[in-house]
């Protein structure tokens, strides 16, 4: 999935890490007895309190959340956590205790940008007893989401260090992203990486999802099949197999779903950095008889998920009776045209203004995706053309209107499907 | 102290029966359905030809009904030599009432196309053939849509989704049509999932055991509880001087002129262009076909009397 940075350190760094390289080499070479009594009991970031995190892999969720505080604590069953903390959040306390034959030596804490490799903070504690407690006094989280890696070495009768991450969002995680899972944020945080707004991010991570197949060398991702896939309608609310998408993938596999799933994974993506959003399904005016689509309606071109939306043999029109994307939490019903819509199904060839697009509409005060807009808008360049969603019939003064579930938001388990 | 002592009795009966789900017309309880359907139901190396067994799990779904469904998840594979590889995947659910199982495959066709919880699919197996008591399918037909193709099934109390997908190593989702001989192998496998289901519920092992005599020579057959009575096509259309074969999930026979064909987990045998209804679905039992005996008799145009306790079989 994403490419996690290692901390790339300048100058004076770069020649220290150098030198601790070379002592873990010797040290490595020729063992003595010190170091093999030299050995973490924790590495804790005791304040302030992180959000709480699931991994995302096993039920009940009670059985399933990421110990706290973050770090390192080898008393855990797992006993490296990450944490998860708002844009901006300083007062950072790191409490560590090591097994040494020594009672005192040099802490060195290292903080970089895992999306970008670049070092953001560094400190080294001289002289500090085996057991104790720092404030990592200057550090403030970056003010934009992103995964930030935590590097403690401690230097007493050897050399030891332990690695750690937390997630930097916007905001604490929405439903049902409460507790956030640490298998999503991996994906959300990368999508979302450097956006310090809601705008900005929403965008981001629409696009991120809609982009996430596209790469090269080949990389597994979402496509699409007009059948909802990946989401258990049999339960109320519907069920999204999120730990199942992500096995899929972590097998190389591409995801095959439709508006239901693409639009539920968007709306857990976004809700898991701090953004309270829904999914809505929309419908509107349909095509009569002896139209081939009758009952439904008939879509501008679109490239679905998955497929290259920089080629126009990509774009066609779908017959669809209903669709769904994503809205924020309490966005007004349609036919109002005062609700941002965001769609990671499918590109469209042009943006609202007839101009040249090629993308997933994400509503953005740069690039306006208003819902009403979006469903069907003259086109003012070309008369008697249509720009938005729906090309046929032409719609009514009531549309969209809400379709089937309505506004609503999915849950999330990690059930197999099939496994 | 006799009192207490049929109180205890009748509140330990009690319990137990609360204690146990009716999943279809004998009792069964969760666990007994869910080790069922991971241990029997599920399918076997081997029984789709070509294909590898992956994972499988057996999961109880609180359905939005307030009902419990035991669902199977399978999934089956194929490694190409391109790198490429074409997946079954599987999902059966039993489900306590056929209401029910409707409903559930009827979500399994859940589309764009249509409102959730009406079909969403148009009606039919990949093959065309009849399969369970309904089926439903589609396969990619325009650019831009993913590799891969749908079926749902209903039958009784029994509701299966397959799908076939192809995963090619790619930088986009290609456009690629499923091949026939894919959809056939999916199909095959939707239609062992019932017939392997039905078996069970049936209580196949413990069914009585029926003399049938054809042209004087004996065979045995299977008789349910409500009693219906199971025919071994293969041996029958020996007997009978015919001949019956299995291919991948469809009984083909022959005899007198007639062509019969048989698909596994229909309701349905085909005599020419006449379809034959029966009453229970067409089982396969791994080696041998099994088809309800008076459909069976009509469709190739049998006699069928009882006599002294003996199905007697023979040509009009």
């Amino acid at each position: 999935m994403t490419t996690v940075r290692q901390p790339n350190c300048q100058g004076k760094t770069n020649k220290a890490g150098l030198v601790v390289a070379l002592l873990i080499a010797c040290l490595w070479a020729f063992p003595s007895p010190s170091l093999a009594q030299i050995r973490w009991q924790y590495c804790l970031l005791v304040s302030p309190a992180s959000y709480p995190l699931r991994w995302g892999e096993t039920e009940p969720p009670d059985a399933d959340m990421v110990a706290m505080p973050p770090g390192l604590d080898t008393s855990r069953a797992i006993p490296t956590s990450p944490g998860c903390y708002k844009v901006g959040t300083s007062g950072f306390s790191l409490a560590y205790s090591v097994e040494d034959q020594v009672k005192w030596g040099t802490l060195v804490v290292v903080i970089w940008d895992q999306a970008t490799g670049d070092t953001i903070w560094q400190r080294t504690y001289n002289f500090v007893p085996r057991q104790g407690q720092v404030v990592l006094e200057g550090f403030v989280l970056p003010n934009y989401i992103t995964l930030v890696g935590f590097q403690v070495t401690w230097s007493g009768s050897g050399v030891i260090f332990t690695r750690f991450n937390v997630f930097v969002v916007l905001d604490a995680p929405k439903a049902p992203m409460d507790p956030a899972w640490v298998s999503l944020l991996r994906y959300s945080c990368w999508w979302g990486r450097g956006t310090s707004n809601l705008d900005d991010a929403a965008q981001a991570i629409t696009f991120g999802v809609f982009f996430h197949k596209i790469s090269d060398p080949p990389r597994p991702g979402f496509g699409y099949t007009t059948k909802t896939s990946w989401t258990n309608v049999r339960t109320n609310p519907p069920t999204l197999k999120l730990k199942a998408i992500f096995d899929e993938w972590d097998a190389g596999r591409t995801v095959y779903g439709n508006c239901l799933d693409i639009s539920c994974f968007t709306m857990v993506a976004l809700c898991s950095v701090g953004m309270d959003f829904s999914t809505r399904q929309l419908t509107g005016t349909l095509l009569s008889p002896p139209d081939p689509d009758a009952g439904n309606f008939r879509t501008n071109p679109l490239c679905p998920i998955g497929s290259d939306p920089t080629v126009d043999v990509t774009y066609s029109p779908w017959a669809w009776l209903w669709h769904q994307v994503c809205v924020l939490t309490g966005s007004p019903d349609p036919p109002s045209n005062a609700a941002g819509i965001w769609d990671p199904t499918a590109a469209q060839k042009e943006d609202l203004n007839g101009n040249g697009y090629r993308n997933p509409p994400a509503h953005h005060p740069n690039h306006l995706w208003w819902q009403k807009d979006y469903w069907q808008k003259p086109h003012t360049q070309v008369p008697g053309a249509w720009l938005g969603l729906v090309n046929e019939p032409i719609q009514g003064a009531n549309d969209p209107q809400l379709y089937g579930l309505g506004t609503w938001k999915c849950q999330v388990d990690t059930g197999p499907w099939p496994p | 102290m006799k009192v207490w002592l049929i109180v205890s009795f009748v509140f330990v009966a009690i319990c137990g029966l609360v204690g146990l789900k009716q999943l279809g017309g004998q009792t069964m309880s969760e666990e007994q359905a869910m080790k069922m359907m991971k241990e029997f139901v599920a399918l076997a190396p081997g029984e789709v030809p070509g294909f590898e067994t992956g994972r499988r799990a057996v999961e109880r779904v609180n359905t939005k009904w307030g009902v419990v469904s035991i669902d199977l998840l399978q999934r089956l594979y194929r490694k190409e030599t391109d790198g490429s590889e074409v997946h079954i995947k599987i999902w059966a659910s039993l489900l306590p009432d056929r209401d029910t199982a409707y409903k559930v495959a009827v979500l399994f066709t859940t589309s764009q196309r249509a409102p959730i919880g009406q079909p969403g699919m148009p009606e039919g197996s990949w093959s065309g053939l009849p399969l369970g008591e309904k089926a439903w399918s589609m396969v990619p037909k325009q650019i831009g849509e993913a590799p891969v193709a749908h079926l749902s099934v209903w039958d009784d109390r029994l509701a299966v989704g397959i799908s076939v997908e192809y995963q090619r190593p790619s930088r986009w989702v290609e456009f690629v049509p499923i091949n026939r001989s894919d959809l056939e192998l999916g199909e095959l496998a939707a239609r062992l999932i019932l017939a392997k289901a039905n078996l069970v519920l049936l209580g196949w092992r413990e069914l009585p055991t029926v003399r049938l005599v054809v042209n004087g020579k004996d065979l045995e057959g299977k008789k349910t509880k409500e009693g219906a009575v199971f025919v071994p096509v293969q041996a029958l259309l020996k007997e009978l001087g015919g001949r019956a074969e299995r291919k991948l999930g469809v009984i083909w026979a022959s005899w007198g002129g007639k062509k019969v064909v048989m698909p596994i987990g229909a309701r349905v045998l085909l005599v020419g262009k006449e379809k034959v209804a029966l009453r229970l679905p067409i089982l396969w039992d791994g080696r041998e076909g099994w088809v309800e005996g008076e459909g069976i008799a009509k469709g190739l145009g049998l006699a069928m009397r009882w006599e002294r306790g003996r199905l007697v079989l023979a040509k009009r």
